[in-house]
């Protein structure tokens, strides 16, 4: 594995370890404000929100770098089994340009929205005004490595001899 | 009348040519939808649709369910309190013909009660189940299509995360569908095991030896008590917490995940790294799900700028036989499209363009659901793709042939059919049960 191999995976993992983190989160406040309100009638007060924006934003976005650079999409592949190695290699420059496109354009767009954010101080609706502006950076932070992850997912498909199945 | 469609037919099929080439089908459903809005309004509007959807939608409540429900389904199996079903479900069917093939299809409606995906009961059940009845000769057949067809229960016995999308996409409540699902799943199983049974009892060879269960491996009834332990409670923290209505699903499945930490930690089977193992796993398969997701909605914004909604309901609102011409065509649309895309993709990729025709024909969307996860269901087992089967194979390797065990599940897809038919012909099998608490 070449160096850039090993730092992207890194950086995917880590991705991951945060979305753990979070979906760990989610868990644990969702548990205690259940527990909290119905004996003591005390509920977490802005348990949804933390929840909402704060896990469940990273818990989506941060682990598609990894899919993307393990291939692990949900995709079919009847068809693609039976084409012959030319058109295997197009299916993987068609389905690898579109990844690169559609989230770069994703992290052109969400940078966008990341700074305005940031600049009005964008804070959540709910009971508390809690800032949100922070978690908006996940965004084009998860939609940049996924595309560098389909990048070296497309390289590393088309270096093989016989791309696989 | 069909010129003015055109573009919505060509994206139509750019959509499942892109799917058929392997693109990953979030990706397909976002590249077609963007093209289309773009196409259909401008190209401002389709970035703006782009821009606003992935955060709105992964900010969106209703759908922390679905890693909690994936969560608890992992924990489950990770920490090992799956482990005990299929020796439980045996020595409770010890008697019946083909006892194995039965105890398979109990151990996965028992699964499925803490797993809310198909693939993943099918995974589980097939590394446990398969080994032991090919060891005991039962027939290749029967032992595959057992566990590739009892795994579909995955979805339909809840909790299931096909219900939590099609309940967040059809505006119908979670709970009750989590409630309709109980009763044609346990349907389901019941007419799996009664056709095991008949079949074994007029072809014993089916059954291999004849001998399933040697006197040795009779365990205590503590161990059959601390095998079959779990789920029972596990069931009754999701569906009490739902139906006594002081949880809502997104809580009823954290309950449920920590739940199965609790069990776990008494039963001395939880190790941190596992439950690191099985977080790490909610978050990859709820994010590969959560990209269909964004796709789903793109499409849906796209399906209504291009006047798709209105172009199918006027053709099923046309004659009086509506609805019933609508589930035919649903039902073949299903099964034509579940021979190659899986059931989250397929659910996320129709529901933009069924669940409004369902609604102006005034259909019961509870009951609708049900039938479109059974026929999604019968999708995870048609050939020539059907994603369980696939699954039975590569864990099973060159030691059973494709066709063999697609031979095997069409007793299987029969049993399915007849289900359905009941389902469609008696809403009250559905919809008895979230009725009672409505």
């Amino acid at each position: 594995m070449t160096p850039i191999y090993q730092w992207t995976d890194r950086i995917a993992r880590g991705q991951l370890a945060l979305a753990a983190l979070a979906i760990c989160s989610i868990l644990f406040t969702i548990s205690l404000d259940v527990i909290l309100r119905t004996t003591l009638r005390a509920p977490l007060t802005g348990a949804m929100e933390v929840v909402s924006f704060y896990c469940m934003v990273p818990v989506v976005f941060l682990p598609i770098m990894l899919l993307e650079l393990r291939g692990e999409h949900i995709e079919t592949d009847l068809f693609y089994r039976l084409f012959p190695l030319s058109f295997k290699r197009m299916s993987i420059i068609v389905s690898g340009t579109l990844s690169i496109g559609i989230y770069g354009l994703l992290t052109f767009i969400t940078f966008e929205q990341a700074l305005s954010s940031t600049s009005r101080g964008e804070v959540s609706m709910g009971v508390n005004l809690m800032p949100i502006w922070p978690v908006r950076w996940i965004l084009p932070i998860a939609f940049s490595t996924s595309a560098l992850g389909a990048l070296l997912l497309l390289i590393r498909n088309l270096s093989q001899k016989s791309p696989h199945d | 009348m069909i010129e003015s469609f055109f573009p919505l037919i060509v994206s139509l099929s750019a959509m499942l040519l892109l799917i058929a080439i392997r693109v990953p089908i979030g990706l397909s459903l976002i590249t077609v939808a963007f093209v289309g809005i773009a196409y259909e309004v401008n190209l401002k509007a389709a970035i703006g649709s782009l821009s606003r959807l992935p955060y709105d939608l992964a900010s969106n409540w209703s759908f922390s369910a679905v890693p909690m429900f994936l969560l608890m389904g992992f924990v489950a199996s990770e920490t090992g309190l799956t482990r005990g079903l299929f020796r439980a479900s045996r020595q409770l069917l010890a008697r019946l013909p083909g006892s194995l093939a039965c105890s398979s299809v109990m151990a996965s409606a028992l699964f499925a009660a803490a797993s809310g995906s198909s693939v993943a009961t099918a995974s589980a059940m097939s590394k446990i189940a398969i080994p032991e009845m090919l060891r005991r000769q039962y027939d290749p057949g029967l032992a595959c299509g057992s566990i590739a067809a009892s795994g579909t229960l995955g979805s339909l016995i809840p909790p299931s995360i096909l219900m939590i999308l099609y309940g967040v996409y059809s505006d119908v409540s979670i709970g009750a569908l989590f409630l309709a699902g109980i009763i044609p799943g346990l349907l389901s199983m019941l007419l799996y095991m009664g056709m095991i049974v008949v079949r074994c009892g007029l072809r014993p060879e089916l059954a291999g030896s004849g001998q399933d269960i040697s006197g040795d491996e009779w365990g205590s009834l503590r161990h059959f008590f601390w095998d079959i332990a779990p789920l029972p409670l596990l069931i009754a923290i999701v569906m009490g917490s739902i139906s006594f209505g002081f949880a809502t699903p997104t809580e009823a499945g954290a309950l449920g995940a920590l739940g199965a930490v609790l069990i776990s930690v008494l039963s001395g089977t939880f190790t941190f790294s596992s439950f690191y193992t099985a977080l790490k796993q909610s978050a990859l398969s709820f994010t590969a799900i959560f990209i269909i997701v964004i796709g789903g909605a793109l499409l849906t914004r796209y399906a209504a700028v291009a006047g798709l909604n209105q172009l199918l309901a006027g053709l099923f609102s046309q004659s009086a036989a509506g609805p019933l011409v609508m589930l035919a065509s649903v039902t073949l649309l299903y099964i034509l499209l579940g021979m190659f895309i899986d059931s989250i993709g397929l659910l996320l990729l129709t529901a933009p363009l069924i669940l409004p025709i369902a609604v102006s024909l005034d259909m019961d969307m509870i009951w609708f659901g049900i039938i479109i996860i059974k026929l999604l269901e019968i999708g995870l087992i048609t050939p020539p793709v059907g994603l369980n089967i696939f699954v039975i194979k590569s864990t099973l390797g060159d030691e059973v042939s494709l066709p063999t065990v697609f031979k095997g599940v069409t007793w299987f897809i029969v049993i399915d059919i007849v289900t359905l038919i009941l389902l469609i012909a008696f809403p009250i099998i559905t919809l008895w049960l979230p009725g009672l608490l409505r």
